[in-house]
């Protein structure tokens, strides 16, 4: 109790106290999610188990990763549901820790922990799908198993100088994080249907950026905007979004613990 | 407890623990539960019982020992006797005798009448 | 040990406040009953109190700290039992492994002590039970936490008369020196025996802030009308009253009435209190 910022005891009794209260559902969840993975993976095995131009891995990891885009998104806006009622929201501000631990564990279940069930789900759905097509098509092709985490990584983006490039890989862990960071932030401001109240919010602001850059590169005529919207410095583009997320990311992770520590069990008129 | 008499609540408590050392459920010397427990019994604040527990110590009706808690005096009955005498002469007795004489009841009679109740 | 000073607070920023330069202070080892009126902001005040509220202006300090830093040491040492809590899923011995470590003081013999005051199984699911014994579930481990501050917000509401009884007899155990427990509620009657201290809030106002012992002796509470009485009210019995104490006698305190005589008097009550 001394220390009053950061005390690793107490940040694992929050710890303990979110699984012992929310480890029922969200093994459930887990479960959900290896199952509808398995579906996938075995329908997508044998609806194109003929060769494609495309290889079938990069298919496979393309389709993945856009289902983690949208699996993360959820699980980060699953943060913090002690908010949604008033019994909870007393509960989770009177718990004798401070603010930066609970938000920590918060990230830590609804991030970290998310990111690499998927992946183990991701994995073990592979497996059992080719145990299934084994089982039910054993004459189709069946690829070997997917390493998830390889491919990104290999492809560079960019028609320049190599080392200017930047990974794709880099560029979509990048955005993950900034999209689960943004939808994390949001759990704290929107605690009710926040994942649906976020899409809505997200997408209005891809259209606001959108149009903004437009119209931004018609009246200044600026090169450097020029750079990095032309194809053929495609490397500048891929700096710029890259850095783009990473700021996104850090700034909506840190305005969530600021949220939080503002929130009261009843929220004011206005702000 | 009921508390509906007009006394203070700490008196009242106090004549309950009058009754009990009177009828001899609590014998003299014996011990009597803390204030804690009394409180918890009779659901009243603890601040209240001690108050009670002060006022039968001034009296001599309840002594401490320390760490082992209160006890009734050995001579607590005949105190608590005294006392409600004094209370009954001071108070109600004046009032009841002013009863009688307004329904012309007699010296004599209230002899008869009390001799008759004591059988 | 808590200092309520020059609170200012209301939900919506137009319009009138709820608290205004309100300023409360209240010691240790006390049982205080927080009565009020339905939306004269009790709830409001134990929100503030708990730190759960960002005043306007003016500050709710806990033995010197501001509570709405939320420090764990200031958490740690208070506990709010509000009138719509949550209990997870789980038997009522996990919930205690899962939270109790938060909380230094806290004591399993205690807890169990007041498990046997609540005839409760500690066994049986939080889910499974009425709503009734999920709330002395809840009171017992808030009793047994240990906390220098214990806020219970209309606690006697939803349970039995039987329940009601052991609450009384739970909350009499409790006390000690250190410890200050807020009760608001408007069934008074329920509480009356076990306060300490009475603070009684309207519109903003403190109509009545005073020890139970100085009520008893500045009010007299009986069934006669005297002229100067501050409130009458008529029961199947005949009046009951509350007047200024002349006698010196002291007469239980009829909670009911004197917050009815604090509502209907303000003004006098005020005097009653202020002069030596």
């Amino acid at each position: 109790m001394k220390d009053n910022v950061f005390s690793a005891r107490r940040f694992l009794n929050v710890l303990r106290k979110e699984i012992a209260v929310n480890g029922r559902t969200l093994l459930l969840l887990a479960l959900g999610l290896y199952m509808g993975l398995t579906i996938v993976m075995t329908f997508g095995n044998m609806m194109f188990s003929h060769s494609f131009e495309i290889p079938v891995t990069l298919l496979a990891n393309v389709v993945v990763y856009c289902i983690a885009a949208f699996v993360f998104s959820i699980m980060a806006s699953m943060a913090f549901s002690g908010l949604k009622t008033r019994g909870g929201r007393v509960d989770l501000l009177m718990m004798p820790a401070t603010a930066l631990e609970k938000v920590l564990v918060q990230a830590l279940v609804y991030g970290v922990a998310g990111v690499l069930v998927f992946l183990l789900c991701a994995q073990l759905a592979d497996l059992t799908r080719i145990g299934l097509m084994n089982l039910l098509v054993p004459t189709a092709e069946i690829p070997g198993p997917i390493n998830f985490l390889a491919f990104p990584y290999n492809y560079a983006f960019g028609v320049s100088n190599y080392d200017a490039r930047i990974s794709f890989g880099t560029m979509l862990t990048m955005a993950l994080a900034a999209s689960m960071a943004t939808y994390f932030m949001g759990a704290v401001l929107m605690p009710r249907y926040t994942w649906l109240k976020m899409m809505v919010v997200m997408q209005a602001v891809d259209i606001v950026i959108f149009v903004v850059l437009i119209l931004c590169g018609r009246w200044m005529n600026a090169t450097w905007l020029h750079y990095i919207t032309d194809v053929n410095h495609v490397d500048g583009v891929g700096w710029f979004f890259t850095v783009l997320a990473i700021v996104q990311a850090v700034v909506c992770a840190v305005l969530a613990y600021v949220f939080f520590k503002r929130k009261d069990v009843v929220t004011r008129s206005v702000l | 407890m009921d508390f509906k008499e007009n006394k203070a609540i700490y008196l009242q408590i106090a004549d309950n623990i009058g009754d009990r050392i009177l009828s001899g459920e609590l014998p003299a010397d014996g011990k009597i539960p803390s204030v804690r427990e009394m409180a918890a019994e009779i659901e009243v604040n603890p601040n209240t019982v001690a108050r009670t527990y002060e006022y039968l110590q001034q009296q001599g009706v309840i002594y401490t020992r320390r760490g082992l808690g209160y006890f009734v005096a050995a001579d607590a009955a005949q105190i608590v006797v005294r006392e409600r005498r004094n209370a009954l002469m001071q108070g109600e007795l004046d009032y009841f005798l002013g009863r009688l004489k307004a329904v012309g009841i007699s010296p004599g009679e209230l002899k008869a009448l009390y001799e008759d109740y004591l059988k | 040990m808590i200092e309520i000073k020059n609170l200012q607070f209301g939900y919506s920023r137009k319009g009138a406040p709820l608290f205004s330069d309100f300023s409360l202070s209240l010691s240790a080892g006390q049982v205080v009953g927080l009565l009020g009126k339905n939306g004269a902001g009790k709830s409001t005040l134990i929100y503030l109190m708990a730190g759960l509220l960002t005043p306007d202006a003016g500050q709710v300090m806990l033995r010197g700290v501001d509570v709405r830093r939320r420090l764990p040491s200031t958490l740690a040492d208070v506990f709010v039992v509000p009138e719509e809590f949550e209990l997870p899923s789980m038997s009522l011995n996990r919930y205690v492994a899962v939270n109790a470590p938060f909380y230094p003081r806290f004591s399993m013999e205690a807890l169990k002590s007041y498990l046997d005051i609540f005839e409760m199984d500690g066994a049986m699911p939080l889910k499974s039970m009425s709503m009734g014994q999920r709330k002395k579930s809840f009171i017992c481990f808030a009793l047994a936490s240990g906390t220098s501050l214990l806020l219970l917000d209309e606690p006697t509401n939803g349970l039995d008369i039987p329940s009601k009884s052991q609450f009384r007899k739970a909350i009499a155990q409790s006390m000690t020196d250190e410890r200050t427990i807020v009760v608001s509620t408007h069934q008074v009657r329920d509480i009356d025996t076990l306060l300490d201290h009475v603070v009684i809030v309207d519109r903003s106002q403190v109509l009545l802030d005073a020890g139970v012992r100085e009520i008893g002796q500045r009010l007299t509470f009986g069934s006669e009308v005297v002229p100067d009485a501050l409130y009458v009210q008529s029961t199947p019995l005949g009046p009951v009253t509350v007047s200024p104490n002349l006698s010196g006698l002291e007469t239980p305190i009829d909670m009911e009435l004197l917050f009815n005589a604090a509502l209907t008097q303000p003004a006098r009550m005020k005097e009653l209190f202020t002069r030596k």
